[in-house]
């Protein structure tokens, strides 16, 4: 069961920024030494704030950046492998669903050509060969088979969604990254969505990397987790024990943020200002805006501890 | 993949374009009739087409577009046996008009067909691609774009010898930076977007993305574009073949025909008013058409 699909090995990727033609350049830990590793055929959620490296880190895996260190096995193979052949067939193996399906859809196509795309790129497949698996594609995201010939701007969003996981999972992927799949769509939409996941992935053996800011939707979704702040991985662990017993304080102002509808939470708000990725503070990154800041975080590097129970967290506080 | 398990062909399904194409033509008409100019461009731009394919058919001596003299008509102004006026040999100054227009329509549609040839892969690649390539690429551009065009084509002919074919060449060698230019930054916009991303992380061959994902997407631009130079090229033309670097007589070119009535324009008018009053017509239509087609085609400034 707990066969290891992806292993991500101290992943870090850096941009390099440069203010002006002739400004000093910087460096932006987008994603600074990430370790995971997603089991075979597991919902695997990653929770942050915007702008914490979410984004980066999937696109990484999708081989759209190339990491500044570190590595990415995915069922064993680099994804950085030299030769183009592994590549290639890496690409194969993680396919994406894009948060907003409207443009991620070239508007100029059918829905029947977006969804045959990676079919074409990967298979020799004839067009009526591949019409026909479109239309066995389609039916299992649960659309007509007629819609391949509506163009994605004639669709509502859920159903536009659904082509983009028809097109996901078209080339039967390893791993499939779910973009925020859902923050798009309307609660109705959303939870049809989330099932039709649910679905497939009991179907079909598909691993989910499930990447969200929404932690009810992690929360129903997903086995295990992880939290991301500001390039880094602060705390991981089921999302059960997550949720019942959070030990970052991060953690704990995710959870408390969520609205809940009997309305008697009480809201905390946290001050400080957000570092920035550009040249990150030394010391516990989340220090400025930590109610339970003490002089040993603002000196020392945190570093991500293992605790009982296939559980880390990045705080010398919590035990 | 589980090909084994493939159902049936789908029925054809019955297209519900039709309906979609109706009313896209609906919408444009609309369109024509809130912008008056580009309705008058286009008429205009239709009313030329028409006379350029034609030509043969409705012009009234035929004979006299290129070679024919008929010393004892010449320069007569205009009547109803010549009502444009004929030239100093005596050829029918209509007949000459209306074969210029096509000739002049021949000359845009290749020149522009050339730099779009040469411009658009140029553009897409360069910025496609970015970086380094990008660079060298557009370094180059620049160099063609550095010279004023009219003085570009001018050395060109001067270099290669005045005629039809090589005037053609100079100007779209002088054209095709602009295209180049406008189609990179339409690429380095559009591959910002989503589906190219998606295209990317599928694996799909750059070249593929370029052309399947990026040129789709660009369309409009390029025909404002195209539509804003088809008159400019045409004038560059006739400027051209004034100053003898062009067309050669006895060639029925506008800016020829001009060219040789600058002689006669104190004592005969009518010469060089005729051609002169089509080569008006055409830029300006293309022009009118242009703005108009920008207004249409940009859902930004289309709000009337």
């Amino acid at each position: 069961m707990t066969e290891v699909l992806v292993e991500i090995d101290n992943l870090s990727k850096y941009f390099t920024v440069r203010s002006g033609w002739f400004g000093a350049s910087k460096t932006l830990h987008a994603v600074d030494n990430v370790s995971l590793s997603l089991h075979k055929g597991e919902c695997f959620g990653l929770v942050g704030e915007s702008g914490c490296g979410k984004s980066t880190l999937s696109r990484t895996l999708l081989q759209l950046y190339a990491p500044t260190s570190g590595t990415v096995r995915i069922a064993g193979s680099d994804i950085s492998s030299v030769t183009r052949r592994v590549r290639r067939r890496n690409t194969r193996n993680v396919q994406m669903v894009f948060q907003d399906s409207y443009w991620s859809m070239n508007p100029k196509l059918r829905v029947g050509d977006v969804v045959g795309e990676p079919l074409r790129t990967h298979t020799k497949l004839s067009a009526a060969e591949r019409n026909r698996k479109v239309a066995i594609l389609l039916e299992q995201v649960g659309l007509p088979a007629d819609f391949a010939r509506r163009f994605p701007s004639q669709l509502s969003g859920g159903q536009r969604q659904r082509i983009g996981i028809a097109r996901a999972i078209a080339l039967q992927p390893e791993l499939l990254i779910l973009d925020e799949p859902t923050s798009a769509l309307d609660m109705s939409v959303q939870a049809q969505i989330l099932n039709l996941l649910k679905d497939l992935q009991e179907e079909q053996q598909l691993t989910y990397l499930f990447v969200s800011h929404d932690l009810s939707v992690v929360r129903h979704m997903c086995t295990r987790m992880a939290v991301m702040y500001l390039g880094q991985i602060v705390e991981t662990g089921t999302t059960e024990q997550i949720f019942a017993h959070p030990l970052h304080p991060y953690t704990r102002m995710l959870m408390q943020a969520v609205p809940d509808i009997e309305g008697n939470a009480e809201l905390t708000f946290y001050d400080g200002e957000m570092p920035k990725a550009i040249d990150p503070p030394v010391g516990c990154r989340f220090a400025s805006r930590c109610p339970h800041v003490t002089e040993k975080c603002t000196q020392e590097n945190q570093s991500l501890r293992e605790l009982d129970g296939d559980r880390s967290v990045r705080c010398h506080l919590a035990m | 993949m589980n090909s084994n398990s493939l159902p049936a062909p789908l029925p054809p399904v019955i297209e519900e374009t039709s309906a979609g194409r109706a009313y896209k033509l609906k919408e444009f008409i609309l369109f024509l009739r809130v912008h008056k100019l580009a309705a008058i461009g286009l008429s205009i731009i239709v009313i030329l087409l028409i006379i350029a394919v034609i030509g043969p058919l409705i012009s009234p001596y035929p004979d006299d577009a290129y070679k024919a003299v008929h010393l004892e008509n010449k320069l007569l102004p205009p009547s109803w046996a010549h009502l444009f006026g004929t030239d100093e040999l005596g050829r029918d100054l209509l007949t000459r008009t209306i074969y210029g227009t096509r000739l002049s329509f021949q000359i845009g549609i290749s020149v522009i067909l050339l730099s779009i040839l040469i411009g658009i892969p140029y553009g897409l690649i360069s910025g496609y691609f970015g970086g380094w390539v990008d660079n060298v690429m557009m370094r180059v551009c620049e160099v063609f774009l550095s010279f004023p065009s009219m003085l570009l084509s001018i050395s060109i002919v001067a270099l290669l010898g005045p005629s039809l074919n090589n005037m053609m060449l100079s100007i779209a060698l002088s054209w095709w930076p602009w295209f180049a230019r406008l189609m990179r930054s339409e690429a380095v916009a559009i591959k910002e977007r989503g589906f190219v991303e998606a295209a990317k992380s599928m694996g799909v061959h750059p070249l593929v993305i370029i052309f399947r994902h990026i040129w789709p997407n660009s369309l409009s631009v390029i025909i404002v574009q195209i539509s804003m130079a088809f008159g400019s090229v045409i004038l560059t033309a006739a400027s051209l073949s004034f100053l003898g670097l062009g067309a050669q007589p006895p060639t029925p070119e506008w800016g020829l025909i001009i060219s040789t009535g600058r002689a006669y324009f104190l004592t005969n008018w009518w010469y060089v008013t005729f051609p002169g009053v089509f080569i008006l017509l055409t830029v300006m239509a293309f022009n009118f058409l242009g703005d108009g087609l920008r207004d249409y085609l940009d859902p930004k400034t289309r709000n009337s």
